[in-house]
């Protein structure tokens, strides 16, 4: 027998209230945390993948669009930018390393990215991390392909395997262009280790390879009559590569000089024609016509503010939620006070101080209160997982579901310190209850 | 061990009339003694001061004026918080109604009288007094569960689970049948031998049990016209 077990034994005396108060309690906080995890996760998941890139030069259209088609893998492409470009990134001096970026295959729903070889082995996922492979090696031919480590453990497919590639890419809506390229079989020939970004969802290869089973298609699948340009050699070398890319990702070896070709290339050329030399001599000029040069640092940022606002009215709500919950749990106790009055009494002719029944009372709102945030974390990590396999799908967002944070912790100490604030009331009801008048009877 | 006491000394005690709200004074006592080991008996009508006399003593009620001394201790002087031990350490109390808390079982009503002593819960201690009172197979049962003698009994044994040097009952047998009233007032007789026992009732084959017998309304002045 202790303060706790009169406790506990209250709160099962009145099961459902105590029931009901918990609940309302676990889905204000279930919400909070839900929210809080996706919206931290899909932040981090989006800074993650940008960074790497200064730039992405991609046909002129939506900067946003660009961002998510290029670096997160949904979207489609705003158009088309000459393969020249990218070679013409390769001999800027200004330029640490470039990568061309060709989408237009998918296999069942996971995108085939076209790219060289060095994207692999240089660019990061996330900050200061490489790719590593779980198993194989990098693709080094035509017709060979790299899983991201999704798509493997969803597809269950091996290095070693041999798929086909689908014309055309799913979009979040679920619809896709049906044409399998069965004359071109590919090899898997890695696997990589999960880097907790869009790039787990894809399919890497090389622009050969992407080129090579698929050219500019026009018509319905019936007409694809393969008359594109097949290079069936299979030496990255020598065989044909695309004329156009969506995409050219550029990393600068300074920040100056990527907004020195961002200038360039997204605004008119200057009236002054000392100016306006010195541009028409920078190497990449010729083919700044139909084309934007993207931060993409700048559009996640325009991003998340979008997302902000939804996610504070999303938090407003969550707090509404727990306030409610909040006065149930105000309510529920307070409601019971007139009944306890005896009890009380009686403890307090046993000996019981007042202090130990305002204790006994807080403690009940607190027990309440902690038990719901309990189930609240409960509830909010499978929410969160049960809306991860959507983000990673529809928007390429990848979130780790079961993420316990300061921010949770906070949160959840906010939540039974408000909780014990809410039994305050009542307690202070039970706190100056009078023994004598309760005792009954009187003579 | 020095000899325990009850002394109360010029108490007196007032509440407001319900009709007219003018105060209405319903104790004045001038002297009265209880000494170690004693049983005594006070006899009164309803209405007439008896709970709150011991609710006075057991310093649930704070008298207006005058003193309570038990054993050394005038409880009247003692903070709240120190009354509210003292009493849980040193005196028991019996009740008309039981006063049982429902949700917990015969064994958990008696550990309770234990929790708020500061001494701690002595689950065996509490067992072997519910033995004594016969309720060996009643332990977890809850006051729902008990016949009112059965329930008494129960309160009984909390009463005195502390070792207390004085046990205060008031109209302990008032619920029970002629049987169970005989029963719980033999065990109450029994467990307080060496203490003190103060009871109140206006039961005479009650009063007839006790060697003393106060007649409350020649202790009290505000009730002796």
């Amino acid at each position: 027998m202790t303060t706790l077990s009169i406790v506990t034994k209250n709160l099962r005396k009145r099961l459902l209230a105590t029931v009901l108060t918990t609940l309302s309690i676990a889905l204000g906080a279930g919400l909070i945390l839900s929210i809080l995890t996706i919206q931290s996760e899909t932040e981090k998941s989006f800074n993650q993948t940008s960074v790497g890139y200064d730039l992405i030069l991609a046909a002129k259209g939506s900067q946003l669009q660009s961002t998510l088609n290029t670096l997160y893998h949904v979207e489609t492409s705003t158009g088309i930018v000459p393969y020249a470009l990218y070679e013409a990134t390769l001999r800027d001096p200004r330029v640490e390393y470039a990568f061309p970026f060709y989408v237009g295959d998918s296999f069942r729903q996971y995108r085939v990215i076209g790219t060289s070889t060095d994207y692999l082995e240089q660019a990061a996922p996330r900050r200061g991390m490489a790719y590593t492979f779980r198993d194989g090696r990098n693709f080094e031919a035509v017709h060979e392909a790299v899983l991201g480590g999704l798509v493997a453990d969803q597809t269950g497919m091996k290095v070693g395997d041999t798929f086909f590639f689908t014309h055309g890419v799913t979009m979040a809506d679920g619809a896709a262009e049906e044409y399998v390229h069965e004359d071109h079989p590919v090899t898997i020939v890695g696997i990589l280790d999960y880097t907790g970004t869009a790039n787990d969802r894809v399919i890497f290869s090389a622009v050969q390879t992407t080129h090579s089973v698929h050219a500019p298609f026009q018509g319905t699948p019936e007409d694809h009559d393969h008359e594109h340009d097949h290079a069936h050699d299979d030496d990255l070398e020598v065989a044909a590569k695309p004329e156009n890319l969506d995409a050219v990702l550029v990393k600068f070896k300074s920040p100056a000089s990527a907004l020195q070709v961002a200038g360039m290339i997204n605004y008119p050329v200057p009236a002054n024609p000392v100016i306006a030399n010195n541009l028409r001599r920078d190497p990449l000029f010729p083919y700044r016509e139909g084309i934007m040069a993207v931060s993409p640092a700048v559009q996640i940022n325009a991003l998340m503010n979008i997302i902000g606002n939804v996610d504070w009215v999303l938090r407003a709500i969550a707090v509404l939620v727990v306030i409610v919950a909040l006065f149930g749990i105000l309510v529920a106790i307070y409601n019971t006070m007139e009944e306890r009055k005896r009890d009380i009494a009686i403890m307090r002719s046993l000996g019981a101080s007042r202090g130990t029944i305002l204790r006994i009372i807080l403690l009940e709102a607190a027990f309440i209160c902690f038990m719901g945030s309990f189930i609240g974390l409960l509830l909010g990590w499978a929410a969160s997982a049960a809306v991860a396999p959507y983000l990673i799908t529809s928007a390429g967002i990848f979130i780790e579901p079961f993420t316990f944070s300061l921010n949770h912790a906070l949160v959840l100490m906010i939540l039974i310190g408000l909780g014990i604030i809410a039994g305050t009331i009542p307690a202070l009801k039970a706190y100056r209850t009078d023994v004598a008048s309760h005792l009954t009877p009187t003579s | 061990m020095s000899q325990s006491y009850l002394h109360i000394s010029n108490v007196r005690k007032s509440y407001p009339d319900p009709e007219s709200g003018a105060l209405k004074m319903v104790l004045d006592i001038d002297d009265f003694r209880l000494e170690s080991g004693s049983q005594v008996a006070i006899a009164g009508s309803s209405g007439g001061g008896k709970t709150t006399l011991l609710h006075c003593i057991a310093g649930i009620v704070t008298p207006d004026g005058g003193s309570i001394d038990i054993s050394g201790t005038d409880i009247g002087k003692l903070r709240e918080r120190k009354r509210d031990r003292f009493r849980a350490n040193h005196i028991g109390y019996v009740y008309q109604t039981f006063n049982l808390i429902q949700g917990f079982t015969a064994l958990e009503n008696v550990m309770l009288g234990m929790l708020f002593s500061g001494k701690g819960v002595n689950k065996d201690k509490a067992e072997a007094l519910l033995v004594q009172m016969g309720l060996k197979d009643r332990l977890h049962y809850k006051p729902s569960q008990l016949s009112v003698g059965q329930q008494q009994r129960v309160s009984i044994a909390r009463a005195v689970v502390n070792d207390p040097e004085l046990v205060l009952a008031d109209e302990p047998t008032g619920n029970l049948d002629p049987a169970s009233s005989e029963e719980a007032l033999a065990l109450l007789k029994e467990v307080t031998k060496g203490k003190m026992l103060l009871l109140v009732s206006h039961e005479q084959d009650v009063l007839d049990r006790f060697d003393r017998v106060v007649a409350l309304h020649d202790i009290n002045r505000a009730t002796m016209s």
